[in-house]
């Protein structure tokens, strides 16, 4: 019952975070001088015009230098039609400067663009998590051995090479010089045939290359420390095989730390990754905050905004149960 | 105004270009039985597979943004007349004996222009209806009114037939006044569709213009004259948000709200409304009794004023502040206005000028006269340029796709043509595939009309193009060299590599770029950069004559550019029909010669005043340079002269560093880099004279995507590869973009050429001041140019349109305007656009000749050299990597 009452409590306060959160992004991005992109065949009334019809701003004049002027529309008001909108209509509105979805439902485009970002990233993960947690596991129980030195070495140079230039490396060389893997992802929307998973592996593992290496060396460092704890002498004592033992209790307290770690990043992943979805023309969601703001599209940034920032309050919350499950001796919301 | 259309005319003429679907020789041609049928030639066919750096998005012809777009409209819409290359006849003319295309026989710098889904254009000014309201003169003169008649197998790619009520229907959307649709100043500017701007347009109510752009030079002149000045009082300090106050009463300040009516933008000068200010407000409970009354006690002991000073009325703020602060000239005069109230309200569709005659007849009525056709009654090159087609959209489907205005909002919305659901072709391919930022995939559209027709026999041999995004330039080329694409473009970081690869080929565009220097004296004086010495006219045009082109083009844009010194580069024609450039001619010559420092002797040799002499025209032509730090020196002697001189008039600080503001859109190291340059051109044009060590260029890319604004409201000074492109059949009018204030595109505004005269002597002829020496202001001269004088209410209004004087007359004045622009040096032309890119041996165009009207043939007459499977052969043959074949010159 109290984890009950605990989770409740978390997502009341959640909600009113995430409600101030967006009041916050709504007015700040608002408050930035509003982007008029008026190019050279097009006329500067139809743009203003359409403005002011979208509710943003009025009074846009023409002045004698050849600019134009006009005066903001409340951010408030603003912001009421747009709450207005969203709970009457269910309408999170359509992409109005990011000239790539223009007039889009933003929610459409949202959720066609996500698959290839969550798909990228969660093969990514299920390729790294169990070599980075292998190779960790392994440098722990050889650990200052050959094996472990190799290890450190490896992991070396997967953290000190950015996932850019593995990105390069791995296109250069796997793609175009030895033709193992298409150069760029695939199109269609079928993600789960063979041909597409061939031509998602080249950004999977430029994205995952550095994520082994990063736990490998959380996963060394945790359960070196928790090899040594005093209690794992006392399972050795009990009986337990050396092997019984890493597996029932070394790493089951190590997992307190790593997993957390594992949960946040494939949740930080989910925004995409901007350079490597460029690089290897993914379809995904990487671009699309980036450009929100610097298009200023405001549907567009409100949508995303949420959406992340959700995410990422709920992760907060599923981590901190998590922790329960992991080791039993934490109990969140117990007195 | 005059310029917003071009850059959609040049998109319409580069879809020629990049598809090639213009159309040959006259429709007739099936008719005639004297013709042999051509021969299936049996060529190649194969898929054509290319990459974007951007997406389409939004290719509706109503709305679309820019060229991305423009990549799917081309292939899916179809054009009423079209350009083809002209073939010569007696070399056998376009069909070779097995029907292939005698690339041979085709007349260089040639072209024709062709009915396609067309076949018949008649000038019908003197026939429509009397309310069309054309007066005896533009009857007899003609050109207003014209019939198009549709081919009656025009059909959308699943069939259904297309009529002319759709265009009529197109149309009517493309104007609808809800939707305030973004391509509909090609039809009310450009084109200029009887009623089509009042009908776009009479959704707005009033607008409130400045006192000075109404034409009075103070609030009391615009008084006296009988005008209404407003006030927006929104932009007065915590007006804003205010409640009406319905009562007050001045001995116990009870006074009762309407909250309801808060304080918008725009009163009357004499309105007395009073308002109350929010930042009394903020408390505003406290100070309340119940019954309404102000405790007054309570006010005195908190120390607050009077509630009297919360209080206020537009009448009020005017008379307070408008002496000080909104008169003419001063700081918030933009917070005084006019009210224009618009009168055209409830405009009628039926009074616009467009309505089929019968099913596959359009009448459109304009308000500007066009020759789209020749004495011959053939078309004229203006058909395709200017009415190439009218908007095209599916009823029914375009009605699926519109979108109520959102809560807040008044816009209607149309989502039409921006995936596959919502897409429709009537052109020779038709979409099958789109997946938004990745990639699509057009083929063959079986139901277009033009592939049962001979003209179009043996071509559009490419059955399917793909089209994938790839964003970055290295992937791009990976994708090249390794067989999986076929095209891509040169860039500075391959340019060694494969700039003579037999497989690169270079396209001359008709952009041309430069630097534009800020010279607004007011503004740069009142600005903190002591920078006035901008608005000295020989301080800017020593700042031309130091930069050498070359050496710009070396420098800075490598491989994607070529010197530059008019304001047109040599892809602009003055005459079209017999392709007249007007770069070649003499008079453009002159006037660049006389621009950048020659003379010309009475023996009619030229000299620049120093090292060259006695030379001919052409010679002449071909030594300049542009470049002149000799007499550059000299000017910058002369502005600093004039700098110190007049110190006063310019607001100089000798003790503080004079500053240039580079305006840039974006932050990074390129255009860092020119700012760099600039700055090392500067230190060497001042060294040796008082001005040395004294300026220093300041990089500023805060304005980010406003750096136009920036630039034009002199936040910025110097703008570095600003220019335009666009128009190249229409110098005439592309010099507005430099002189004509009221253009859209013109960064210089505020140079009022109204008041800046020019005398010419015009040649003898028989056209109007035939003869005669006329002086008049430059834009006066831009406006009798363009037939434009009577319309904007010129002192004289002489026209000399196309049409209207010769072209020799034309093109003397329009060089004398060039050359009183460059003069000015607000514009310092630097370099023409110049691209290049490679083609893979897949392909092959039909000529390597460029054609500004046809490019290189396009998607229509490329030649396929390799089917898909034995492109797949080759390339595997060539262990996937093209990388050496590429870099072949031979």
């Amino acid at each position: 019952m109290y984890m009950f009452k605990y989770v409740m409590k978390r997502l009341g306060l959640m909600i009113v975070t995430f409600a101030v959160i967006m009041v916050m992004c709504f007015a700040l991005i608002k408050l930035l001088p509003i982007v008029v992109n008026v190019s050279a065949d097009a006329d500067a009334q139809v743009v203003y015009k359409q403005l002011e019809a979208r509710g943003y701003i009025r009074n846009a004049v023409l002045n004698d230098n050849g600019t134009w002027s006009y005066d903001r529309v409340p951010i408030f008001v603003q912001l009421g039609y747009y709450l207005k909108r969203i709970f009457t209509q269910g309408d999170f509105g359509i992409a109005t400067t990011y000239g790539t979805y223009l007039n889009q439902p933003v929610w459409d485009v949202f959720v066609e663009k996500l698959p290839p970002t969550v798909l990228i990233n969660l093969y990514s993960t299920l390729i790294g998590v169990p070599i980075g947690l292998g190779l960790g596991i392994l440098a722990a129980l050889k650990k200052n051995k050959w094996q472990d030195q190799v290890i450190n070495v490896f992991i070396i140079l997967l953290i000190s090479v950015p996932s850019i230039v593995m990105g390069l490396i791995i296109q250069y060389f796997m793609c175009f010089k030895w033709g193992w893997f298409p150069l760029t992802m695939n199109s269609g929307f079928d993600y789960f045939n063979w041909d597409m998973f061939l031509s998602m592996l080249p950004p999977v593992l430029a994205l995952c290359l550095g994520s082994i290496a990063s736990y490998a060396r959380y996963t060394r460092a945790e359960l070196s420390e928790v090899l040594t704890g005093e209690f794992m002498l006392l399972a050795r004592t009990k009986g337990l095989t050396r092997g019984q033992a890493t597996r029932r209790h070394a790493m089951r307290n190590a997992m307190v730390v790593i997993f957390p770690s594992i949960l946040s990043e494939f949740i930080y992943v989910l925004s995409g990754s901007l350079i490597i979805e460029s690089m290897f023309s993914v379809p995904g969601v990487g671009r699309l905050y980036l450009n929100s703001i610097i298009f200023q599209d405001y549907d567009f940034f409100m949508l995303l905004s949420g959406f992340y920032t959700l995410v990422g309050l709920l992760a907060g919350i599923v981590i901190d149960i998590s922790y329960g499950f992991i080791d039993p001796r934490i109990r969140m919301g117990a007195k | 105004m005059a310029k917003k259309w071009k850059k959609q005319v040049v998109s319409a003429v580069s879809l020629m270009m990049a598809t090639g679907m213009a159309f040959s020789f006259a429709a007739c041609k099936k008719d005639d039985e004297s013709k042999k049928p051509i021969p299936d030639a049996n060529l190649k066919e194969g898929t054509y597979r290319t990459v974007t750096t951007v997406m389409p998005s939004n290719w509706n012809e109503l709305t679309y943004q820019d060229n991305n777009d423009v990549q799917i409209m081309s292939y899916i819409g179809s054009s009423f007349f079209e350009y083809d290359y002209e073939f010569d006849e007696s070399k056998g003319g376009k069909y070779n004996d097995d029907g292939t295309i005698n690339a041979a026989a085709i007349v260089a710098d040639g072209y024709t222009t062709n009915y396609s889904a067309a076949t018949k254009l008649e000038d019908v000014t003197s026939k429509v209806d009397a309310k069309w309201g054309y007066t005896e003169k533009q009857k007899t003169e003609g050109g207003y009114a014209w019939k198009i008649t549709l081919r009656n197998d025009l059909k959308w790619d699943d069939g259904t037939e297309i009529h002319a009520a759709d265009f009529v229907y197109s149309m009517k959307e493309q104007l609808n006044p809800d939707f305030l649709n973004f391509r509909a100043n090609t039809f009310y500017d450009t084109l200029k569709i009887k009623k089509s701007r009042s009908y776009f347009y009479q959704n707005q109510e009033a607008t409130y213009p400045t006192v000075k752009s109404q034409g009075y030079a103070s609030n009391a002149e615009a008084l006296a004259a009988g005008k209404e000045l407003y006030i927006n009082l929104a932009d007065f300090w915590n007006a804003a948000g205010a409640f009406k106050v319905t009562s007050y009463d001045d001995a116990t300040f009870a006074l009762t709200l309407d909250y309801d009516t808060v304080l918008k933008d725009w009163y009357s000068i004499t309105d007395e409304t009073l308002w109350l200010d929010p930042a009394f407000n903020e408390d505003f409970a406290d100070y309340v009794n119940e019954d309404g009354t102000i405790k007054t006690d309570k006010i005195a002991e908190d120390e607050l004023a009077d509630v009297a000073d919360y209080l206020f009325t537009a009448k009020d703020v005017y008379d307070g502040y408008a002496e000080a602060f909104l008169d003419v000239g001063k700081d918030y005069e933009s917070s005084i206005g006019i009210k224009v109230i618009n009168t055209e309200r409830d405009v009628a569709w039926d009074s616009v000028g467009i309505y089929a005659d019968g099913t596959d007849s359009v009448v459109v009525c304009l308000d500007k006269s066009y020759q789209f056709l020749k004495e011959d009654g053939s078309l004229s090159y203006l058909a395709a340029y200017y009415m190439s087609s009218l908007p095209l959209v599916k009823q029914s489907l375009y009605e699926s796709c519109k979108k109520a205005p959102a809560k807040g909002s008044s816009l209607w919305t149309s989502n039409y043509n921006s995936s596959l659901a919502t897409t429709a072709s009537w052109g020779p391919y038709k979409l099958v595939e789109f997946q938004s930022d990745k990639s699509y995939k057009l083929v063959k559209n079986d139901n277009w009309y033009g592939y049962s027709l001979d003209q179009y026999a043996n071509q559009y041999n490419v059955t399917a193009i793909e089209c994938e995004c790839v964003p970055e330039e290295s992937t791009q080329w990976m994708k090249f060299l390794s067989g999986a694409t076929d095209d891509v473009s040169l860039d500075s970081d391959h340019i060694e590599d494969y700039m003579y690869s037999k497989y690169t080929t270079y396209t001359p565009g008709t952009g041309t770029f430069g630097m534009q220097l800020y010279g607004n004296l007011a503004v740069l004086k009142a600005s903190d950069n002591n920078n006035a010495i901008l608005a000295i006219d020989e301080f800017r045009q020593a700042f031309s004559l130091s930069l050498n082109r070359d050496d710009v083009v070396e420098k800075i844009w490598p491989g994607t550019a070529i010197p530059c010194y008019g304001l047109m580069n040599s892809q602009y024609y003055y005459d079209v029909e017999n392709g007249g450039i007007y770069r070649n001619t003499e008079q453009a010559k002159k006037g660049l010669l006389r621009a950048y420092g020659f003379t010309e002797g009475e023996d009619g040799k030229w000299t620049n005043g120093a090292e060259l002499k006695n030379l001919s025209l052409e010679d002449a032509y071909d030594a300049m340079t542009g470049y002149n730090p000799v007499l550059a020196k000299e000017l910058v002697n002369k502005a600093y002269t004039e700098l110190t001189t007049n110190a006063e008039k310019y607001g100089y600080n000798p003790d503080k560093k004079i500053i240039f503001v580079y305006g840039a859109s974006t932050d990074n190291i390129k255009q860092r880099a020119r700012a760099t340059y600039l700055q090392g051109v500067l230190d060497t044009l001042c060294k040796g004279t008082g001005l040395e060590g004294k300026i220093e260029i300041k990089f500023d890319a805060s304005a980010g995507s406003k750096w136009s604004d920036a630039f034009k409201s002199g936040m910025t000074q110097i703008g570095f590869g600003f220019g335009f492109s666009g128009n190249p059949f229409n110098p005439f009018d592309m010099i507005g973009a430099f002189l004509d204030p009221k253009d859209n595109l013109n960064y210089h505004a505020y140079w009022d050429t109204a008041k800046e005269d020019m005398t010419l002597t015009l040649p003898a002829g028989s056209y109007e001041g035939a003869g005669q020496t006329v002086t008049m202001s430059l834009k006066n001269w831009f406006d009798c140019l363009n037939g434009l004088a009577v319309e904007n209410n010129d002192p004289k209004t002489y026209n000399w349109d196309a049409g209207f004087a010769p072209a020799d007359v034309r093109l003397e004045i329009l060089s004398a305007l060039e050359e009183q622009v460059l003069n000015k040096c607000y514009s310092v032309m630097l370099i023409g656009e110049y691209s290049g890119g490679l083609l893979s041996p897949k392909f092959s165009y039909l000529t390597y000749d460029y054609n500004t009207f046809m490019g290189f043939g396009g998607i229509r007459y490329m030649t396929v050299n390799y089917t898909d499977a034995e492109w797949a052969d080759y390339v595997k043959a060539n262990n996937n990597d093209l990388t050496s074949e590429y870099k072949k010159s031979e």
